[in-house]
């Protein structure tokens, strides 16, 4: 069956695919890979605008009663909390207002634990969910469902790209012909890298999947095995909701901080999110999520009664459901929040390789056909913009929203747009330079330059207007801020090289002169 | 390339549904576990399906091995559905 017909059917099919679902794939990729480090750039955009109260943390009821306080809750409805974490000092909280169908239905703040006070409100420090946002749907309407796809495509790239390379997987593995022309460089780039970070690709390309495609197999389920009844297909796999009946009658001494207590005596880690339904009525249910010690496939979901204390339900280890245990396990292995900070590290450093296995896949691509007589000079040319476009463009993109999300005062109204119309303008503007430009890989090269001069502008920002707030929160034993310049630091050395690289003349032109000798060579022959 | 996409999208997706109900009623394992094993082989059913489609001479040819292997899959959902 594996003839020669069927790998080049195969490598057709993974070369056209490849090249279709790049552009997207790589801005997946590369929002991922700094989604990775999402809870730091949150830290370093919001904390040197505010400073970190010292002293005994209040109990959970005071921060909820002081969340409600001035702002048109709607009691019906939930309201959310996020506990303080390593790189986050304050609470989050997440209160359900109430409003008119066509306004926001709720309001997010930063709660300092010490003296509960609202320090502001989360959305003004967009950056960091923008960017996970982008990985996760494009922030686009349905962009879940195109990341799907996306997803698909990627994970039969990965398989036929093993189908096509697998005679030579052992034998060329170590194979890297730095001194040969352009093609044999991208390619052994492109093999290498993808042999190295298959484990990794493979493990992406089903959470992906299973994370926003599910519904289809959802649907089907839920149509022929359950008869249409959605709900026994829920209960089956394991998913518990709250509802509650509004009593109207106000609660008597909720022991809110008591629970709080039991639980963590109780699973031995504090929960990390609670919800409150009808909070400050009698029927009022409080819900714990937490994550235990084996935090891969540990994690509990408990939901009381606060009026006397009842236990509703109870999801951890001791009360299993597989599917949710293991969609936990995927979840984690996805976000790689299972281990430490090392960890995030080599997951940062392998979704670059995938950003640069994107790249070369795409060059070789417009390498194999610009040598083809019949091939379109209009399409090569646009596959050719769309290629430095999908990945140049939203690199430098990234690094301007950077520098907008430093810049803006913390008190700007709508500063979370300004930030977001930085980001589209520069790709805009990318994009019509782009047309304008002859020679696309100094063009790239600029732009990796531009980066990471961008990125040396971040840092040099942060130190002129918060010198005194950054070398503050280093005394207090918060390293976020210093922490993600380092980061933006190495990533501007990186950029900085990568773009002198392709911008060196002497290297540009020793490798053209190899290539036309190449190409004398081969149409001689 | 458009015609054999559609049978590996559209025939895939189909493949793998049935297919992942069959597992679902031959698996003898608690019903969150099928679910959950169900879930993590629908993907990886898909692509297989699509390798082979994409491998196929022609669009024809791919909703031809689509479609023999619907046949024998979706006979056993009728079996296990009807009895």
């Amino acid at each position: 069956m594996m003839n020669k017909e069927f790998f080049k059917r195969l490598t057709d099919a993974h070369s056209w695919l490849g090249l279709i679902i790049s552009a997207v794939l790589f801005v997946v990729f590369f929002a991922g890979s700094i989604s990775l480090f999402r809870a730091e750039i949150t830290q370093w955009s919001m904390q040197p605008h505010f400073s970190v109260s010292q002293g005994d943390p209040l109990p959970l009821s005071e921060i909820l009663a002081s969340a409600i306080k001035g702002v048109p809750f709607d009691a019906k409805e939930h309201l959310s909390v996020r506990m303080p974490e390593e790189h986050m000092p304050y609470y989050r909280v997440y209160v359900d207002v109430e409003h008119q169908p066509d306004e926001e239905d709720h309001l997010a703040f930063f709660i300092d634990p010490v003296t509960g006070e609202k320090i502001a409100e989360i959305d003004r420090f967009y950056l960091s969910d923008f960017i996970y946002y982008l990985h996760r749907d494009l922030n686009l309407p349905y962009g879940k469902y195109v990341v799907g796809f996306v997803s698909l495509f990627f994970f039969f790239a990965l398989i036929s790209g093993i189908f096509i390379h697998a005679r030579k997987l052992i034998g060329s593995f170590f194979k890297y012909r730095s001194k040969d022309n352009t093609r044999s460089k991208l390619l052994d780039m492109h093999n290498v890298v993808g042999v190295m970070s298959l484990p990794f690709t493979l493990m992406y390309a089903i959470s992906g999947l299973i994370f926003n495609l599910v519904i289809i197999y959802q649907i089907a389920f839920a149509i022929v095995l359950y008869k249409g009844d959605q709900q026994a297909l829920l209960d089956d796999a394991g998913y518990e909701e709250v509802i509650v009946e509004w009593l109207d009658e106000a609660w008597q001494q909720p022991k809110i901080d008591s629970l709080m207590q039991q639980t963590t005596e109780k699973y031995g880690s504090t929960p990390t999110f609670i919800r409150i339904y009808n909070y400050g009525d009698e029927s009022a249910v409080i819900e714990f999520f937490g994550a235990g010690k084996n935090s891969l496939i540990d994690k509990y979901e408990i939901a009381y009664q606060v009026k006397d204390e009842t236990v509703l339900f109870t999801k951890d280890l001791d009360n299993p459901n597989t599917l949710v245990i293991g969609l936990h396990a995927i979840s984690t292995l996805h976000f790689g929040n299972y281990a430490g900070f090392d960890l995030r590290i080599l997951y940062f450093l392998l979704g670059m390789g995938v950003c640069a296995l994107i790249v070369t896949g795409n060059l070789l691509w417009i390498e194999k056909r610009s040598r083809q007589r019949h091939q379109s000079l209009k399409t090569l040319k646009f596959v050719r913009n769309f290629t430095l476009w999908g990945s140049g463009g939203v690199v430098v993109a990234t690094a301007v929203a950077f520098v907008c999300e430093r810049l803006l005062p913390a008190g700007l109204a709508n500063r979370e747009t300004f930030m977001l119309y930085s980001f589209i303008a520069t790709l805009l503007l990318t994009a019509i330079i782009l047309i304008f430009n002859d020679n696309k890989k100094h063009f790239l090269g600029h732009l990796l330059t531009l980066t990471a001069g961008l990125l040396v502008f971040v840092i040099v920002l942060d130190w002129a207007m918060f010198a005194k707030s950054i070398s503050l929160l280093w005394q207090q034993g918060i390293y976020g801020v210093i922490g993600t310049q380092i980061g933006l630091a190495i990533m501007a050395i990186i950029f900085a090289l990568s773009g002198h690289k392709l911008t060196d003349e002497n290297v540009n032109k020793t490798e053209e002169e190899y290539d036309s000798t190449l190409d004398k060579a081969t149409s001689t022959n | 390339m458009w015609s054999k996409s559609i049978a590996a999208i559209i025939g895939g997706c189909l493949v793998s549904i049935s297919v992942m109900l069959n597992l679902n009623y031959l698996l003898p394992l608690t019903v969150d576990s099928r679910l959950f094993i169900g879930l993590l082989t629908a993907f990886p059913l898909w692509v297989t399906t699509m390798i082979y489609c994409y491998a196929s001479k022609s669009g024809w040819q791919a909703w031809q091995r689509c479609g023999a292997i619907l046949l024998v899959s979706v006979s056993l959902n009728s079996f296990f559905l009807l009895t």
